[in-house]
């Protein structure tokens, strides 16, 4: 991938980087409706931020992810501009997955914004533009696969878990920092709590998916995208670690008001967000760069017939995708 | 503590499960194959897919980045070969870039080379 990477042109760098961007937007976007719906413990100047955050992640996802379309039809032209503007590639592009991915994360993210709008049932309606949001990272790639239905429920359960996560960080670095220590410490103790239910609701989820998709080929590893992958899994047990180490030593510190511990909470919420951050940076960078098809052939024996397999069980599946 | 490694264990698996690009076994062979040294000009450019894709872009480059003109044998809709037509080259090295849809949506790109010599 690194090599790819090193000649890539500055579409694909673009692409990466928007990509990035509108994964991480539209998680956060759907993960404060997800946080605001679920956590109790949230004070109401906390309740009034979320929705904030929720509005400006919202708005900004459907700029990004709008974005995507031109940027696909420019790359799939070679990196020009007259093909960010083609009308024809366009075209071709919004016809494919992508295409319906967008449109149907436009729908998620305008029925967000119906959070802040006082009417007695808006919270629903938010919380079904949050879920046809994390929907939309299942319509292509995995779950295009066969079954599509569990795939795609897989996938979107996956995403729903993981917009949770990260959806609950700046309310519970903002409690951190504002609240009495007693209230942050009830807001984080709660996530704490429920993020171990969601975690745990995935596993069969992640299972399933694990034998569904076959993945689990140590063979793999050996290939740029394995390798690849081994940096995404030591970012992800780092995030894992902080994890672990908010809820065992953070938490209850903050509980019995150490003195530091909302600062040392706060610094590790912000590590965790960076680390996250760069595995969705390196899952876009690897859908993006899905060239490699050709740095494998290099290393690969030629078959005498042109073959090229692109086993498409794959696809934009941010996180861990 | 057995239930939170149990989680962790598990969200691992399920990163593991969940990445896109592990399922991917990519492999190419082309026509001419990567790296062929050729005594005359092919008379095709062949690439076979083994998923329908769509051809978006096809470029045959020189040592020096010039664009060689080629004749293009397939449009734009989605298929499972995909032929081009160069015209006659002089000796030196070739690339051929191309890029493409797959029809999970993956934007594809891939380049092979061959040299042509006296």
């Amino acid at each position: 991938m690194l090599a790819a990477l090193a000649s890539a042109d500055a579409v694909t760098w673009i692409s990466i980087l928007v990509k990035t961007l509108a994964y991480a937007a539209t998680l956060v976007a759907a993960g404060s409706v997800l946080v605001w719906l679920a956590l109790r413990e949230l004070s109401a100047d906390g309740r009034a931020s979320l929705l904030r955050m929720a509005v400006v992640a919202a708005l900004a996802a459907a700029v990004l992810s709008v974005l995507r379309v031109p940027l696909r039809a420019s790359f799939l032209m070679g990196g020009t501009f007259d093909g960010a503007v083609d009308p024809m590639m366009l075209g071709i592009v919004f016809d494919s997955p992508l295409g319906t991915s967008v449109t149907v994360r436009l729908i998620g993210l305008a029925l967000i914004l119906a959070i802040v709008l006082p009417l007695r049932g808006a919270r629903w309606i938010a919380l079904t533009g949050a879920l046809m949001a994390c929907a939309s990272f299942a319509l292509r790639g995995h779950a295009l696969g066969e079954p599509r239905l569990l795939l795609g429920a897989l996938v979107t359960a996956h995403i729903v878990g993981l917009a949770f996560w990260l959806g609950a960080f700046a309310p519970m670095s903002r409690a951190a920092r504002t609240e009495a220590p007693p209230i942050a410490a009830a807001l984080v103790h709660e996530f704490g709590t429920k993020a171990l239910w969601v975690v745990s609701a995935l596993v069969a989820a992640g299972a399933v998916t694990l034998v569904l998709l076959g993945a689990a080929d140590p063979a793999a590893l050996t290939t740029p995208y394995g390798q690849a992958f081994l940096v995404k899994l030591a970012l992800f047990a780092g995030v894992l670690g902080l994890a672990a180490l908010n809820k065992v030593r953070l938490t209850p510190a903050l509980q019995s008001a150490a003195t530091g511990a909302a600062q040392r909470l706060r610094r590790s919420i912000a590590a965790e967000s960076v680390l996250i951050l760069a595995i969705l940076a390196t899952t876009a960078a690897l859908t993006t760069v899905t060239s490699l098809p050709s740095e494998q052939a290099r290393v690969a024996p030629q078959q005498p017939k042109t073959v090229q397999a692109v086993a498409h069980a794959s696809g934009d599946f941010p996180w861990l995708s | 503590m057995k239930r939170e490694l149990f989680s962790v264990l598990s969200a691992a698996a399920l990163f593991l499960a969940a990445d896109p690009l592990l399922a991917h076994s990519d492999k190419q062979g082309t026509t001419p194959v990567h790296g062929a040294q050729l005594t005359e000009t092919p008379e095709m450019i062949h690439m076979v897919f083994d998923d329908p894709m769509r051809i978006t872009m096809v470029r045959l480059v020189n040592a020096d980045g010039d664009e060689m003109p080629i004749e293009r044998g397939a449009g734009l809709e989605p298929s499972l070969e995909f032929h081009a037509e160069p015209q006659s080259l002089l000796p030196g090295s070739y690339t051929v870039e191309w890029r493409g849809l797959a029809s999970d949506g993956h934007a594809m790109q891939g380049s092979f080379s061959f040299e042509l010599t006296d």
